[in-house]
């Protein structure tokens, strides 16, 4: 077991460095920043002097250097922006807006995959089962965004029953979660079927058939734990469309979340902000993971030993 | 076109795309198909859909034909239309008075170009890459599983963003990077394959025969992956169109004045509440277009999807 964690930890560290190295050369990439934050008039001199303070004087892999160097030690430059703000602390003030968002949107999603496949499971109905699915591809034919426009135009513009933007009303999160959660309950109950129809030809189910077990047994206490794997599995590789789904939806509905915060710091060319912003993506993307992973290790043997 | 199945017990890996076969006592009926004399083997769902399909590729390839296609002509006279509201515009006009019908026929023609690119490039590079790290395994092959996992750290909106911010976005741009980041799945699924392929008696006889590597995978290996990443293509159409439409919308991809569906979506969201149409209509080609793919593509899945479910018959026996 600790050579398992001990070989995950070091993907993790490895794919954590090639997106800090990514995120750099994309920021190096634009140039110095010069032109943008000073005014239209600024003398040479004043460019220099400000190219010397950011390190943009210096080689590009001695400023990686410096940059490396500053992780470590827990220095992820200021934005150049809000001057005197280190970009992180900005960072960190959205993340929760965004993960607010996201667990939300992803709650509404298990519940609703989980709830609608247990029950098509649980019944046996055939007929069920194809409406779930066909809900779930016609659903999964329309863009998340023109989703949430429908949203906004039944619930809000004709029935105005939510508001429409922002995050201010406490119920404001309930369009975008919805949008987000119907998007990722195609997912997962597409998954969790196939994986529960694979299970429920198994050998151990028959086993507990013969044993007279009841129905609810075998669906919730036999089939369902050795089905929630391979969904678990897949549930980690989906989280990167999941997280760029959420920038997508955070623009539609305005929630000011830290997919807005990198796009718009894109823009502006605050790049120390956009660093930040990606590492901290990818750190949330390898730490999901790897909890992934080591659930899995812990709940089935055969995948310690892979 | 038959996909060759992984060998049992070869490679179990968890692949969205590749989700284990079924074992033969389960899977080995052949599963029944609706192919009637003269049906081409479509069931009433690929019907639907190859309609959907046809209605919006049609539509854009002809609508141009007409007198009335007008997709840049701007009549400040007479913005926002409702549809119907005039006889020369059949779906309207947008916010700077534009023929909304024109630019949706326009847009859809950039689309079936842009998705045509994409998807060639992206099956291209994947089939390679991932034959080859299949077939010959090793460090090759964890040097890209790796390269996988960094993609999939990555959500493309950020890269695409970044870059939009670096370079200024554009069609070529968005072309340019989904091309070469979309090509995972087709590399995972290249390799799976690869990998089982390269134990199977009719690749392992040439190699003892003194064939060339290249040969073999020439001759032997590329056509049943090749086959495998047409499948796979098919399918990938309606997500590609999804992904393109998103960043359209964002003003990422294809730029003004070009119309795109996804960018039609956002320019009238300010209008929502005057002239709703104007973002419900190409939403609605979006989704025909995206659906009706999606509907026809089971056609060419349907048979490997079949095998890996338990066949009704036998689940019939159980129940």
């Amino acid at each position: 077991m600790t050579r398992f964690v001990g070989r995950r930890l070091l993907q993790a560290f490895v794919t954590i460095f090639a997106v800090v190295l990514i995120a750099f050369v994309f920021g190096r990439l634009a140039g110095s920043p010069a032109a943008q934050l000073l005014p239209e008039n600024a003398t040479r001199e004043q460019r220099d002097a400000l190219n010397a303070e950011l390190g943009f004087d210096r080689p590009v892999i001695a400023q990686f250097g410096d940059y490396l160097g500053g992780l470590l030690r827990g220095d992820f430059q200021n934005s150049y922006r809000e001057t005197g703000t280190s970009s992180m602390a900005l960072v960190a003030e959205r993340l929760p807006v965004s993960l607010h968002l996201g667990l939300v949107g992803l709650g509404v999603a298990l519940v609703l995959a989980f709830g609608a496949v247990l029950l098509v499971q649980y019944t046996g109905s055939r007929i069920l089962r194809s409406t779930v699915l066909s809900v779930g591809s016609v659903r999964a034919s329309i863009p998340d965004f023109f989703f949430g426009l429908l949203l906004v135009l039944t619930l809000s513009v004709h029935l105005g029953w939510l508001p429409s933007l922002g995050n201010s009303a406490p119920l404001s999160v309930l369009m975008p979660a919805l949008t987000i959660g119907t998007g990722q309950f195609v997912v997962y109950t597409r998954l969790l079927d196939n994986s529960m129809s694979l299970e429920g030809a198994a050998d151990y189910v028959r086993t507990a058939r013969a044993r007279g077990e009841g129905r609810a047994f075998i669906v919730f206490r036999e089939v369902l734990p050795n089905a929630i794997l391979p969904v678990l599995t897949l549930a980690g590789i989906n989280l990167g469309a999941f997280l760029g789904g959420l920038v997508l939806i955070e623009n539609v509905f305005a929630w000011p979340g830290l997919g807005q915060l990198i796009v718009g710091s894109v823009y502006a060319r605050d790049f120390p902000v956009v660093q930040s912003g990606m590492i901290v993506v990818a750190a949330l993307f390898v730490a999901a993971n790897l909890l992934v992973d080591l659930v899995q290790g812990l709940l089935d043997p055969r995948v310690r030993l892979a | 076109m038959t996909a060759v199945q992984p060998l049992d017990g070869v490679d179990r890996e968890l692949d969205p795309a590749l989700v284990p076969v079924a074992p033969l006592e389960r899977g080995s009926r052949r599963p029944r198909t609706i192919r009637g004399p003269g049906s081409w083997g479509l069931g009433p769902w690929h019907w639907i859909g190859l309609a959907m399909l046809t209605l919006v590729v049609g539509y854009s390839l002809l609508y141009p034909l007409l007198p009335s296609y007008d997709p840049y002509g701007q009549d400040l006279g007479r913005i926002l239309l409702t549809p119907g509201a005039d006889p020369a515009h059949l779906f309207g006009t947008d916010s700077l008075g534009r023929d909304t019908a024109s630019r949706l026929a326009l847009a859809g023609r950039v689309t079936v170009g842009v998705v045509a690119v994409i998807i060639v490039v992206n099956a291209l590079i994947g089939m390679v890459v991932g034959t080859v790290a299949g077939y010959f395994g090793g460090r090759l092959d964890n040097a890209m599983m790796a390269l996988a996992d960094v993609q999939l750290a990555l959500p493309m909106i950020l890269v695409l963003t970044a870059l939009a911010a670096t370079f200024g976005p554009s069609i070529k741009l968005m072309v340019i990077v989904l091309a070469v980041t979309y090509w995972v799945g087709y590399a995972r699924v290249a390799r799976t394959s690869a990998m089982s392929l390269r134990q199977r008696d009719f690749v392992l006889a040439p190699a003892l025969q003194g064939a060339r590597t290249p040969r073999i995978l020439r001759v032997h290996v590329l056509p049943t992956v090749f086959s495998q990443m047409l499948i796979l293509a098919s399918t990938d159409v309606g997500a590609v169109i999804l992904l393109m439409s998103s960043f359209d919308y964002l003003g990422l991809g294809v730029q003004p004045p070009v119309p795109s569906w996804g960018s039609m979506i956002g320019e009238s969201q300010k209008y929502l509440r005057q002239n709703p149409a104007q973002a419900i209509v190409p939403g609605v080609a979006i989704f025909l277009a995206v659906a009706g793919m999606n509907l026809f593509s089971q056609r060419f899945t349907s048979e490997r999807a079949a095998a890996r479910r338990p066949s009704r018959r036998a689940r019939g026996r159980k129940e």
